[in-house]
């Protein structure tokens, strides 16, 4: 699943929240429309009440119609009231001393103030007579602001969400893509090994006849030197090619390796390896089902590559399901712990890079997984095997 | 009894017809420079509580009465015989009777009402059962 994959797959979530945000802004409006038409409507139905009861008052002179007004003006809901005659304001009271925002225009009508809206009704009256009154209509302002608040709570909600949603998918799939990444690279490592393996096989293959003759020619030619520093020469010779000889075995053994599985106690295969400086801890007593002579070849190795380094201690774990080689020579960095089993790597300066890479070979071949991290005190390799392996 | 009855009744009426009722009109817009001549708190401003009225002498000679606010909301007031400015909407029946929309006084704005005559101080009576905040009036740097 691509990243390409994961954005469509999340655009429409995104459509929805962008439908979401129009159709309820659409609603909420034809709501508040219905609102205001219906509180308009009864604003003109209260007009023509004021209408008919102002001019029953103004038959019984002006005083009794400003009384009536003074008296709506105690109600909570009415901000100012006023009466004018031909275009002249004779009588007016506001609950904000001096405020009285009334003009021309159509009736009933919103005018803006700091309190919130204010509905005004005009109604008519006999004689050019007018009267005003103020309704506070802010509680509408507060349903229009509870609408919109509401509204945009499920809004970014549903927005957070999505991008939520959107993030864990990208991040699933980068785990997804890290993981197939490390595989790749796993195979592509592996073929590497297989091709460098063979090609070093093959090398030795044709570089072992010409050695072992070599060996043999300079064993007849020891028995024949009787000169003491000629002997000498002709001893550190023959290591070298008993050391080319090795080598040339160890090159051979990466792709001669055809295990023989069988149920061994481990205490048995590693107690070998045991001497002042490396010591064996295994809590428990485990039989497993392994190759012994491949599996010593391993940890004699790793133990050979912990003394190289310059460890003091190296301490061999087992555990069910997992060996685990320890020492105490530092460890290496983050770059190096990368390549250590790498074929042809190597941190020393006379290091072939086989060793390692042998032991990873040998570890797969048995069935395991071998890792490397930084202990405590130095490098600690992991081998991990399959716990149906392991028995007490 | 009834003399005093008569007096009572008298005196409320004359009480009542010494009130001053006028609205603030955003057409009727007025800016006074003078000295303050008087500051008293009364109730003669159309059905408040004690309103703060402030008589003002321009440099020519009139005097204006300016309804300023209730007492409570403008406590720092000008000095007498400091000058001032103010802006405000004069009554449609006497140019000399203002109400206050801002006074400029050393540097100092102190804000009333807004442009359209609401005052800042708010109404005098609850709204949907809500308590009004009553908090003092301030001078700000202009």
């Amino acid at each position: 699943m691509g990243k390409k994959v994961v954005i469509l797959f999340s655009i429409p979530f995104f459509l929805m929240v962008i439908f979401y945000f129009y159709f309820f802004s659409y609603v909420n409006k034809k709501n508040q429309e219905r609102v205001l038409m219906l509180s308009m409507s009864q604003a003109k139905l209260t007009s023509a009440f004021i209408s008919v009861a102002g001019n029953h008052l103004l038959e019984s002179g002006e005083k009794s119609l400003e009384s009536f007004l003074s008296g709506l003006l105690e109600r909570e809901d009415v901000i100012y009231v006023a009466v004018v005659k031909e275009g002249k304001p004779i009588f007016w009271d506001s609950v904000y001393s001096g405020y009285l925002p009334i003009g021309r225009g159509k009736s009933p009508r919103l005018i803006p103030s700091p309190i919130g809206s204010i509905l005004e009704i005009k109604s008519i009256l006999n004689k050019g007579y007018e009267v005003y009154i103020g309704f506070d209509f802010s509680l509408l302002d507060e349903i229009r602001k509870r609408a919109f608040t509401n509204f945009l709570v499920v809004f970014l909600f549903l927005l957070f969400f999505s991008s939520l949603s959107l993030g864990y998918m990208l991040y699933v799939n980068s785990l997804y893509f890290r993981k197939e990444k490390e595989l790749l690279k796993e195979r592509q490592e592996k073929e590497r090994f297989k091709e460098l393996s063979m090609l070093a096989a093959s090398l030795s293959h044709e570089l072992k006849n010409p050695i072992n003759n070599l060996y043999l020619n300079l064993q007849l030619l020891e028995g024949k030197v009787r000169e003491e520093n000629a002997r000498k020469y002709l001893s550190v010779v023959k290591d070298q090619a008993r050391r080319l000889s090795s080598i040339v075995e160890t090159h051979l053994s990466l792709v001669r390796l055809s295990p023989r599985l069988r149920k061994v106690n481990l205490r048995d295969v590693l107690s070998s390896l045991i001497s002042e400086k490396i010591e064996l801890i295994m809590e428990e007593e485990f039989q497993m089902r392994t190759d012994p002579q491949l599996l010593h070849i391993a940890i004699s190795n790793l133990i050979r590559n912990s003394e190289e380094a310059g460890a003091s201690r190296i301490w061999i774990r087992v555990l069910r399901g997992r060996i685990e080689v320890e020492d105490d020579a530092g460890g290496v960095n983050k770059e190096e712990l990368s390549k250590i089993f790498s074929p042809f790597y190597s941190g020393k300066r006379e290091g072939t890079g086989i060793g390692l890479a042998l032991v990873r070979r040998i570890i797969e071949a048995l069935g395991g997984r071998i890792k490397g991290e930084n202990g405590d005190k130095g490098l600690k390799i992991i081998m991990e095997f399959s716990h149906e392996n392991f028995d007490n | 009894m009834r003399k005093l009855l008569t007096l009572l009744f008298v005196a409320f009426l004359v009480a009542a017809e010494g009130r001053v009722c006028f609205f603030f009109s955003p057409e009727r817009k007025i800016e006074i420079v003078g000295k303050v001549v008087k500051i008293e708190e009364n109730q003669s401003f159309c059905r408040s509580d004690y309103f703060v009225v402030i008589t003002l002498k321009d440099r020519r000679g009139r005097e204006f009465k300016v309804y300023v606010s209730p007492a409570w909301f403008f406590t720092e007031r000008p000095g007498l015989g400091e000058e001032i400015k103010i802006k405000g909407s004069y009554s449609q029946n006497n140019r000399t009777l203002v109400i206050a929309e801002w006074i400029y006084s050393r540097g100092e704005k102190f804000l009333l009402r807004d442009s359209r005559g609401f005052p800042l101080w708010g109404g005098r009576k609850r709204r949907f059962g809500k308590e009004r905040r009553r908090s003092k009036g301030k001078w700000v740097k202009r």
